[in-house]
């Protein structure tokens, strides 16, 4: 098994790289789409999965940024985030993880009330992103917000640093 | 010939060759798009650099941390610091917003009132809305006074500042647990809704269920009243044949057939 941690590798030069993680395949891959269509000043790795532990591989980068998928359509969503989360480096709880709360298709049933994921991003002290993958804007919304997380996260940003950002928004939510 | 210009151009084919070295090694290896490589100027460099810094800085960071190890101490210290440094972060943020808010509200009410004192046409405006904000925060007031029975001390705006924060605070927090009371109840109304119509579904069951037994019932009265009939009717043929048997005076127990018959006659095949 291989654990995933922070630090263990340096940082790649004016580049960040994300790692989507859980959710239905066709969201990541909007994202992931929307994440490199967005324009910026730095290059933008993206890697993702199904869910941790991810298989060896020694050419993986060091990740700057999880975003944590958690489909409000399955109940089981909250339990396989909470699972993913034990898996990782508790490192990456010091400001590098986002979760995505995630729905698509109007009719179908939702499982998993916002209150419920609230709660878990508040107690991960972790912000949290709400994301209807069927409209186009609202994907493109997240793609910039999560690119301005990751420039931050991967240092790319001079005298920020991902903890600072993190108890910055965290403590302005009110708690 | 000139000894110099021989060595010219091969000093500036290694210039040429060390500045590509160069700004390979800044890009990462050479495996950087072409168009990249091209913008790689001085202003791109020097945003590289205070990137590499940034980075580096927070690796430092992770290194010294590393080097303290935490295993050393136990986990709820650690919880009980971190919720202390929070604590301090929220108290520090707070008195920060306070205190940006009192100075922008001392300057622009030092801007406002060199404003008044120039005794232009936009002053006497300014003037005129001022009373009348004043006369509108002493309504308040007043209003609050009243109310809550608290009495701010007059002009001291940082309190009153601090005071609207907290209420405001707590207001959220308020908010947010009716909010989950409201859940809670909007929860427990669709289980009830359920449960009616799980019963609803049950006493339609019961009573298609109790109209079949009816009109089983009923085909079997039918049926033990036919029953009856045709009993009836076997008896008294049986007694008809028997008393026919006896008066025609067989000796029919000689004849083991007859014998049979007879006596299959004294008892009713049905009951």
């Amino acid at each position: 098994m291989a654990d995933l941690r922070s630090f263990d590798k340096m940082p790649l030069l004016n580049a960040g790289a994300v790692l989507l993680l859980g959710g239905e395949e066709s969201w990541r891959e909007r994202l992931a789409q929307a994440l490199l269509r967005d324009p910026r000043s730095f290059q933008v790795q993206i890697h993702m999965a199904p869910g941790l532990p991810l298989p060896t591989d020694p050419h993986r980068p060091r990740f700057d940024l999880l975003v944590l998928f958690i489909s409000l359509h399955s109940p089981a969503g909250l339990t396989e985030a909470l699972r993913d989360l034990s898996r990782m480096d508790p490192h990456f709880l010091l400001g590098r993880v986002c979760f995505v709360a995630a729905a698509g298709g109007a009719r179908r049933p939702r499982a998993l009330e916002e209150e419920a994921v609230r709660r878990l991003a508040d107690t991960h002290c972790s912000p949290l992103l709400f994301l209807h993958t069927d409209s186009e804007e609202d994907v493109r919304c997240v793609a910039r917000r999560l690119l301005q997380l990751l420039s931050v996260c991967a240092g790319l940003v001079p005298g920020v640093s991902a903890l600072s950002l993190a108890s910055f928004t965290w403590s302005s939510t009110g708690n | 010939m000139d000894p110099t210009s021989e060595l010219n151009p091969s000093l500036a084919k290694l210039h040429l060759q060390s500045t590509e070295l160069g700004r390979v090694a800044m890009m990462g290896a050479g495996e950087q798009e072409e168009e990249n490589q091209a913008k790689a100027d001085l202003i791109n460099l020097l945003r590289l650099r205070e990137q590499l810094k940034q980075q580096n800085l927070e690796l430092q960071c992770m290194a010294i941390a590393g080097d303290s190890s935490s295993d050393v101490y136990p986990g709820e210290i650690l919880k009980e610091a971190a919720t202390e440094l929070q604590d301090g972060i929220a108290n520090a943020i707070v008195s920060y917003n306070n205190k940006t808010k009192v100075l922008q509200r001392i300057q622009s009410t030092d801007a406002l009132l060199a404003k008044v004192e120039e005794r232009s046409r936009e002053s006497r405006l300014l003037q005129d809305n001022l009373t009348h904000i004043t006369e509108l925060s002493s309504v308040a007031l007043s209003v609050q006074w009243a109310d809550a029975a608290i009495c701010w001390p007059n002009g001291v705006t940082a309190v009153q500042v601090s005071m609207q924060d907290q209420l405001g605070k707590s207001l959220i927090k308020d908010t947010r647990k009716l909010e989950e009371k409201l859940t809670c109840i909007k929860r427990k109304r669709y289980d009830l809704k359920q449960a009616a119509c799980n019963i609803l579904t049950e006493i339609d069951d019961f009573q298609k269920r109790t109209s079949d037994l009816q009109k089983i019932e009923s085909t079997n009265t039918h049926i033990l009243e036919v029953l009856k009939k045709e009993k009836n009717f076997l008896t008294i043929v049986q007694n008809a044949f028997q008393h026919l048997l006896l008066g025609s005076r067989v000796n029919w127990a000689e004849d083991p057939k007859l014998r049979d018959l007879v006596l299959k006659l004294e008892k009713n095949p049905i009951t």
